[in-house]
């Protein structure tokens, strides 16, 4: 006799679904997608699932309830072999994969998470397969049987899709110390016991360590490590530490005086209570053979769940150190400063001998007033970066951020008008050693807008500074002083193709002849003070009238001589024909020069002052 | 200062053991209102402290209560934990006709209780409490790095939120693949 279920009212349908025992759901739930949709909407919860991995077969068992039967199914590809029955029952559906299988076991009853999973030994390969069908479990393990080799690569292959993994067996080589690159992994729980080969551990392990909870057991890590680990952690070492609860278990007896030796501490229910200058709190539990550490943690709220007026008033309370360092979180607080009340008005980098320090000017508004504060980055000569703080608190060490992402990143939480959005506008070369490191500089800083070489900068490391770093000034290069000799380089120097230079030396007026004036390749070229004769002006002037350098690049070179030196107009266009203009004509430049195809030549002096202005000079 | 009394949001709360605690005797007799949270536990506040949450003025102001009204009808808020709204009925009780100090120390210290106490704050529309909440949740970052804001603040990193978008997206095509399914198979 058959009866037409899904004609049953819906009711009456979800009645008779309510009294299907779990194996009789999954049976018709693979009978179409209707059914597999009924047996979802019926809502019936897993209590809890256990899959154990071999390549040939999959074992899940599903238990419907505390003390209740368990649903134990064999999956292979394209069919279930249903155990814990006298007769053998095969469910076969050709298309499926045991991965199939498993995705839809879990989808009918609305499962995401395998509660207990066990690994065989298995290939490798098969590792990645598993990581797809079983993307989340709450606990993972890994046979005891298994080989060292491959428990490794399962717990790394694995680890990031369980809340607990535990490893009943000593994988690690205790001569490469391979344990410590485990335990910096960022996992929740993980438990790491084999009474028979004790783990090696040491100081350095525990200072990496990054696990929430961690068991180990037995270890032998002396008593000396573990009072030097505390002294560490009274210091403030690990400012930032991670794991809530380390449990070390040993095979002998721990001396306790050994360990909490010339530490300060009280006592809290015969725990010792350690509590650092910042606050933060450490509780030890010392027993016969064992020592559990349980740091206290701060008790995280999720902010940006907050309603929103309440996060901007959040974000308002904070001060700018703060703010910056609430940016750099992610994209998403980047969002909220770039609203808030702040404002970036330069962003600058000064390289003083192997580091660079990146300056960061910021305003912060409060109603009417600001207050401004200078935030400072430094990238060490070991390529880390550190923020290094004047309000007291301890600076940020090795950064997981590089100069360039820095620079990206404040240029565009500021207001500053850039070309480029990774250009820096401002370079600031204080001193260099050695000076190879100004490859490191342009491979960190690969584009500014104003680069200066300042006068402390000693001569070579000045003129290579300049060959090296002037081209990615998009704007201006300023050098400081006089860096030529005798030689007259300078030539060098402004043969260059650069859009504007400015030499800047008071007391050492560099030496400038006809020829150097006649490679000029830089758009607009500044010299002060220069030394230069009117002769080689006027000859300058004449060779340009003839049209010697057709493709003259220059628009302006403005040229200050010593101020004492008086610039005779005479001496400058003699044998020159020249026009006397209104001052109103051309941005105050009194003297035009024409040539024959056209081009014509602007011309200002001042007392010790000479401006060239080339009209339609550019190539 | 609050008692405290278990009872239930419809029935009428018993008087309360101590006499609530005033800055200074009031010379006409005061006004009490009762308020409950999700723990049924209600709470006896004059209408003085009340006064700080505008909430509960306006809901005063708008029904014109007698006491008696008030005793047998307590403030329900069951979006709010009793441990919580007992912190809030202390703090207002606390500053009743005062101004709060710019410092205040009379406030909440339990840090994992902030996040829900300013919830509860801007829901009851406590507008000074909720600036002293604000400026403790930023103070909890003070001097922090990024890496340890993302903690404390359980502020997913960029890949994390791409990776949460995309599963949300994921989610959301399957499940109108799967309604549309069901409706096909309905139709046949």
């Amino acid at each position: 006799m058959t009866v037409s279920l899904l004609s049953l009212p819906s009711k009456d349908l979800q009645y008779s679904l309510s009294c299907m025992e779990i194996d009789e759901l999954i049976a018709l739930s693979l009978c179409s997608k209707r059914t597999k949709n009924l047996v979802k909407s019926s809502n019936r919860k897993i209590y809890q699932s256990f899959v154990n991995i071999d390549e040939e077969c999959i074992g899940f068992d599903i238990m419907t309830g505390p003390f209740q039967k368990i649903v134990s199914l064999d999956i292979f590809d394209s069919y279930i072999e249903l155990g814990g029955t006298d007769m053998k029952t095969f469910w076969i559906k050709e298309v499926f994969t045991q991965s199939d299988w498993i995705a839809h076991i879990m989808s009918i009853f609305n499962e995401s998470i395998i509660n207990f999973l066990t690994v065989e030994d298995v290939s490798m390969n098969y590792l990645d397969t598993v990581k797809q069908f079983i993307p989340k479990c709450q606990k993972l393990s890994i046979r005891e049987e298994c080989s060292r080799k491959f428990t490794k690569i399962a717990f790394l292959k694995l680890c990031y899709i369980a809340e607990e993994v535990k490893i009943d067996r000593n994988i690690f080589d205790d001569d490469d110390n391979d344990i410590s690159k485990y335990l910096t992994l960022n996992l929740k729980s993980v438990s790491f016991v084999d009474w028979e080969n004790p783990f090696k551990l040491e100081l350095a392990d525990l200072l990496a360590l990054n696990i929430t909870d961690l068991t180990i057991g037995p270890t032998n890590i002396t008593e000396k490590d573990l009072n030097r680990f505390l002294k560490l952690w009274m210091k403030g070492i690990c400012r930032f530490y991670r794991p809530e609860r380390i449990y070390l278990s040993f095979r002998n007896d721990i001396i306790r005086e050994e360990v909490i030796r010339r530490i300060k501490f009280e006592i809290v229910d015969d725990e010792c209570l350690l509590t650092r200058a910042d606050g933060k709190k450490l509780l030890i539990d010392i027993g016969l053979t064992h020592v559990a550490l349980l740091p206290a943690q701060i008790m995280p709220i999720r902010l940006l769940s907050l309603p929103s007026d309440d996060l901007q008033y959040v974000i308002d309370s904070m001060d700018v150190s703060d703010l910056i360092a609430l940016s750099l979180c992610s994209k998403r607080t980047k969002d909220l400063v770039e609203n808030a009340s702040i404002a970036i008005n330069e962003i600058g980098a000064e390289v003083d001998e192997n580091r660079i320090n990146l300056n960061i000017l910021t305003y912060k508004f409060h109603g009417h007033r600001s207050t401004k504060k200078t935030i400072k980055f430094v990238l060490r000569e070991d390529c880390s970066i550190d923020y290094e703080r004047d309000d007291g608190f301890q600076k940020w060490e090795n950064t997981e951020f590089t100069l360039s992402h820095l620079i990206y990143h404040f240029l565009s939480l500021s207001n500053l008008p850039v070309i480029g959005i990774s250009e820096l506008p401002k370079l600031k070369i204080k001193s260099v050693n050695p000076i190879t490191y100004l490859d490191t500089v342009k491979q960190e800083i690969p584009k500014c807008q104003i680069l200066k070489i300042s006068e402390n900068c000693s001569d070579d490391v000045a003129k290579m500074a300049f060959f090296k770093l002037a081209p990615m000034a998009v704007e201006v290069v300023k050098v400081k002083r006089n860096i030529f000799d005798k030689e007259n380089d300078i030539s060098k120097l402004l043969s260059l193709n650069l859009r504007s230079v400015i030499f800047n030396d008071f007391e050492n007026p560099i030496k400038v002849t006809l020829d150097d004036h006649l490679v000029v390749n830089i758009h607009d070229l500044a010299i002060q003070t220069a030394d230069i004769t009117e002769r080689d002006l006027n000859r300058f002037l004449k060779l340009w009238v003839k049209g010697n350098h057709r493709f003259y690049r220059p628009k302006f070179i403005r040229l200050t001589l010593d101020e004492e030196f008086i610039i005779r107009r005479e001496k400058v266009f003699k044998g020159i024909k020249y026009e006397e203009v209104n001052e109103d004509y051309d941005d105050g430049y009194q003297f035009r020069v024409d040539r024959g195809d056209g081009k014509e030549l602007m011309i200002y002096i001042d007392d010790n002052h000479i401006v060239f202005k080339f009209k339609f000079g550019m190539p | 200062m609050s008692s405290t009394e278990q009872g239930t949001s419809s029935a009428a709360p018993a008087e309360p053991t101590t006499a609530p605690e005033s800055a200074a005797a009031p010379e006409v007799p005061e006004s009490f209102y009762y308020v409950h949270g999700k723990d049924k536990v209600v709470h006896k506040v004059s209408a003085g402290a009340l006064q700080h949450s505008a909430l509960i003025h306006g809901m005063i102001s708008n029904l014109g209560y007698t006491e008696e009204q008030a005793k047998a009808n307590p403030f329900p808020f069951e979006n709010i934990d009793g441990d919580i709204l007992q912190m809030v009925v202390d703090w207002c009780n606390q500053h009743k006709g005062k101004p709060t100090p710019p410092e205040d120390t009379n406030l909440p210290k339990q840090k994992e209780k902030l996040f829900d106490l300013v919830l509860a704050v801007n829901y009851l529309e406590i507008k000074e409490l909720l600036t002293y909440c604000c400026k403790q949740v930023a103070m909890m970052v003070k001097g922090k790095s990024p890496e340890e804001i993302r903690e404390i603040w359980m502020i997913p990193t960029d890949a994390e939120d791409e990776a949460a978008e995309k599963e949300a997206k994921k989610r959301a095509g399957k499940e109108a693949a799967g309604e549309t399914a069901a409706a096909a198979g309905d139709a046949k």
